[in-house]
């Protein structure tokens, strides 16, 4: 008897394919919910990331901070009041919203009207709102330990916002999913929000004590990159505009972003699609469709934006310096995505790739070097990133310097092909690591999902199948990393506003003196000072010592 | 090519139903007393490896409360099997392998993730980190460092402290940390589970080949040995933002006291997290790692004396005591979380190398009663038992 062959092959090579990429199943529900399933039989337990499509670039005229705030307020906690019989919330969150904005707005007309007469209303608005401050937090207190997650027993729950989308994330036993679906479901429905003001407050806490300083000098290097688009205030999170946002202004938002055709949940674990089907149908599947509101992105156009030009910035910033290189590269879902990710790989992927070996292990120029791709989001587009933390004794001048001639080199001439090799199959890799755990495989499905639509493109490097060509990866340098697409940041603390140390203070001083002698112009003799600050930082502690010696001498103290 | 033999074999197993990972550990063990145990699992070609060291104070002359942190921290610095440090972790990226360390008071573990493909180099690289380490170049680097850093958050929270009573920079030398190095790394202290796309039959062979040879160092104490190192009560940061740290270590000993250390600390981190406007943090280990300190730090400065607020709010969770409900959820929680370690491959092995070394604190789960909870929070942060570190003017 003939067997035919390819009968025999097709299971093979389909399970080959599984090889290289994990099995998804997907649905949608009828009011465009989207399910995509990882089965894993017999963990006993499941892993949960509800996505919603749309984050800190789509709150419209609200602030980016909006995002991270609604991540926070619907997802942190759970009050049992949030999914079942309100009792009082709405009424004392009127209060409390009416009471902060009225006292927040007096402020601000004192503030401005210079000279206004009459007693202030503070006190007594700041009485008022204190009250129903203390009256909302007891509440929430004698309600947050009987949060309904943790009676489903869920454990590791995560909220974030990026660019492109919220994100909630949590682990599960199996037997608690249906219960979770009808909980969420009316959790998504009520959207409450009733612990925002204790959220918001939390929130303008953090930014007080510098806890988001990471952020800044992205947030600097962005607004200038990406400025007139919504990335451009990707990681802005500023006091004012907090205060700005009102619970019922939240809410609004809320309603129209977390609308079912905007949601994607990711479910990995023991679980079958099949059976899950009736109990997701008659939860998620049962949210009604949000009108259209503010902020979409979906109107925009995709194509890459004619550049201004090089463009280079100089920033006074606190923290430690950070020197930026970023260039504009299309959205995620582009064809060249593939090769612009390995060459950022290449560059700066591993302990052995190219900028790491020849600035910071061999030139001792750098103390930190990273390469990425789509910051801060992949949507739409955005940038290509080389960010170096100079080493002790060298200055951001002497990184733009030699990254500048990396760069040049990397148009010149060809990567090595093995350079290239190493770089893919890192990444093959480490695409094939990360779907080990549940949490990391829901959140790369995710992040494909929430960027461009389709989860496939998480692991589309693994899925390329053939290796690319120097010509390939040449070809997006040659592209993309050019002055044209191109800006650079400096961020450091200015040596005149914000002397690093007693030194840098002291040697200020002195130079000014100094210059003052020579140079009749206040703005040149600044100049002059703040550049000679700069260089002196590279020398060392002694060295600067000897040279405050040397130049008290000239000024005769 | 290497790869298509083995991707055709891994295929054929899958396509006849021997893909799925079995449940049941498989163990064997070296000529040497190693225990291995080895969980068979084919969906992917990965392997997964975790060699973890675990004993108590009996094991060093006199005890020690650093030891795991300092091991972990020199060790992170070493170059290993004729690599330097920056040559070693070039080698490994070179060849897609992830090695990681990790130590706690009374434990070290070194881990290993690589494509299946690989397995021959990740049992290699494996060995080398573990038995051909160069200490010259892990002491010197902790040395350096330790002398430009007085004390900082990190090292306090990982319990180690090179400025400890009785103990300087100086103390910290070669044949010092040699003698605790042979100590501590011996068979005897360890386990090694190993996770992935292998047979048993090859499993055996790799571990044969390239930790076979790992004998029981002598009993005798070397040359060298140093006095012990132990955790200040007090440190101070001067200038910086004002800030206060408090950790309580775990207790030493049996699983059942370990396992109440590690529900007080479920039962804190819980109580703190949904307090709204809560002003103080709490880091707790997870249940199935080691059992290390419960540390306590302020959230945000909202006095100008925050190691007053944090005795004060300290004091008064150990005068109100936990619920039933409260106890009832830190179960509820630990079994949950139990229950989900099989989502998290990495944590899961090391949470089965913690059980094969000392005991399962799990199992006392149900024993523990509330009255046993509440002993345990008030001796347990105590002013006397708790290590502080407060920074600032």
């Amino acid at each position: 008897m003939r067997i035919p062959v390819l009968r025999i092959l097709a299971p093979l090579l389909a399970v080959t394919a599984l090889a290289q990429v994990p099995e998804v199943k997907e649905r949608r529900l009828a009011n465009g919910f989207q399910v995509l399933c990882v089965e894993r039989p017999g963990v006993g337990a499941f892993h949960a990331r509800l996505v919603v499509r749309g984050g800190r670039a789509d709150t419209g005229t609200l602030p980016a901070a909006a995002a991270e705030l609604l991540a926070r307020t619907f997802f942190n906690r759970l009050l049992p009041e949030e999914t079942g019989p309100e009792n009082g919330y709405e009424a004392l969150l009127k209060q409390e919203e009416g009471a902060f904005e009225t006292l927040r707005l007096e402020r601000i007309r004192r503030i401005r009207q210079i000279g206004a007469e009459g007693p202030s209303e503070d006190l007594g608005l700041a009485q008022l709102h204190a009250k129903h401050w203390a009256e909302l937090r007891a509440k929430i207190e004698a309600s947050a330990l009987r949060d309904p997650l943790e009676a489903l027993g869920a454990t590791r729950r995560e909220a974030s916002s990026g660019a492109d989308e919220i994100a909630f994330s949590l682990d599960l036993p199996a037997p608690a999913f249906e219960p979770w679906c009808r909980l969420e479901q009316r959790h998504l429905q009520r959207l409450a929000l009733f612990q925002f003001p204790i959220e918001r407050e939390r929130l303008i806490l953090e930014l007080e004590k510098g806890y988001h300083k990471a952020e800044e000098a992205l947030s600097i290097l962005l607004g200038t990159a990406l400025s007139g688009h919504p990335y451009a205030q990707t990681y802005d999170l500023q006091k004012g505009s907090l205060e700005g946002l009102t619970w019922s202004g939240l809410r609004a938002f809320a309603h129209t972003l977390f609308s079912p055709e905007r949601m994607t949940l990711v479910l990995v674990g023991d679980l079958k699609l099949e059976a899950a089907l009736p109990a997701l149908e008659a939860s998620f599947g049962a949210l009604t469709v949000a009108q259209e509101g503010r902020g979409r992105r979906e109107d925009r156009s995709v194509e890459l934006p004619q550049a201004p030009g090089y463009r280079r910035l100089q920033a006074s910033t606190a923290g430690e310096p950070h020197f930026f290189a970023a260039w504009r590269i299309p959205p995620a879902n582009h064809p060249d995505d593939v090769a612009l990710r390995i060459l950022a790989q290449v560059l700066g992927g591993s302990k052995g790739s190219r900028l790491i070996r020849r600035i910071q292990e061999e030139r001792g120029l750098a103390r930190r070097i990273s390469v990425r791709v789509g910051v801060p989001g992949g949507r739409d587009p955005s940038l290509f990133i080389i960010e170096v933390r100079p080493a002790d004794g060298h200055g951001l001048a002497e990184i733009e310097e030699a990254l500048h001639g990396e760069i040049l080199r990397i148009q010149r001439e060809f990567f090595p092909e093995e350079e290239i090799r190493r770089a893919q199959r890192q990444m093959e890799t480490e695409s094939l690591m990360v779907q080990e755990d549940a949490a990391s495989l829901a959140r790369m499905l995710g992040r494909a999902v929430a960027q461009s639509g389709d989860w496939h493109q998480a692991f589309r490097v693994r899925s390329l199948g053939r290796d690319l060509t120097q010509e390939e990866i040449q070809g997006v340098a040659r592209r993309y990393l050019v002055p044209g697409q191109g800006i650079s940041a400096l961020l450091e603390a200015d040596p005149l506003l914000a002397p690093r140390d007693s030194l840098e203070e002291k040697l200020g001083k002195i130079l000014t003196i100094l210059v003052q002698r020579k140079l009749e112009d206040p703005a040149l003799v600044e100049a002059v000072v703040r550049e000679t600050l700069r260089q002196v930082r590279m020398l060392s502690v002694s060295e600067r010592e000897q040279t405050i010696k040397l130049l008290e001498a000239q000024t005769g103290s | 090519m290497r790869r298509h033999p083995r991707l055709l074999v891994w295929v054929l197993a899958a396509h006849l139903g021997l893909a799925a990972g079995s449940e049941t550990l498989q163990e064997f063990r070296t000529p040497s007393g190693l225990r291995v145990f080895l969980d068979e699992r084919h969906e992917r070609p990965l392997v997964r490896l975790e060699l973890r060291l675990a004993w108590d104070d009996r094991a060093l002359p006199g005890g020690s409360e650093c030891a795991g942190e300092l091991m972990c921290a020199v060790l992170g610095r070493c170059g290993a099997g004729g690599f330097s440090r920056m040559a070693l972790e070039r080698t490994l990226a070179d060849r897609g392998l992830k090695l990681g360390l990790e130590g706690g008071r009374h434990s070290l573990a070194w881990s290993m993730l690589a494509d299946s493909q690989d397995q021959e180099d990740a049992f290699a690289f494996l060995a080398h980190a573990v038995f051909r380490p160069i200490l010259a170049e892990g002491v010197s680097s902790v040395q350096q460092d330790s002398k430009r850093a007085v004390t900082s958050e990190d090292a306090f929270k990982a319990g180690l402290n090179f400025l400890t009573e009785g103990v300087t920079t100086c103390d910290l030398d070669l044949p010092g940390f040699l003698a605790l190095h042979r100590r501590l790394v011996r068979p005897k202290h360890a386990v090694l589970v190993i996770q992935g796309d292998l047979s048993l039959v090859q499993a055996r062979q790799l571990v044969l080949l390239h930790l076979g040879t790992w004998g029981p160092a002598s009993e005798a104490p070397t040359e060298g040995e140093k006095a012990p190192l132990r955790l200040a009560s007090r440190q101070t940061i001067p200038g910086g933002e004002r800030a206060a740290w408090a950790g309580s270590l775990a207790p030493e000993g049996k699983a059942s006291a370990r396992a109440a250390h590690v529900l007080l600390a479920f039962l804190l981190e819980r109580v703190l997290r949904l307090t709204p406007g809560e002003t103080i943090a709490v880091e707790a280990p997870r249940p199935e790692g080691d059992v290390g300190p419960i540390l306590f730090r302020t959230l945000v400065s909202v006095s100008s004396d925050p190691e007053r607020l944090l005795r004060d709010r300290l004091d008064r969770l150990a005068a109100s005591g936990f619920s039933a409900a409260d106890l009832e959820g830190a179960k509820r929680q630990w079994r949950a979380e139990r229950l989900a370690l099989a989502l998290h491959p990495e944590e899961q092995l090391s949470a089965w190398a913690h059980r094969f070394l000392r005991g399962d604190p799990g199992a006392f789960l149900e024993e523990i009663q509330l009255e046993g909870v509440n002993a345990a929070l008030r001796s347990r942060i105590s002013p006397q038992a708790l290590h502080w570190l407060v920074k600032g003017n």
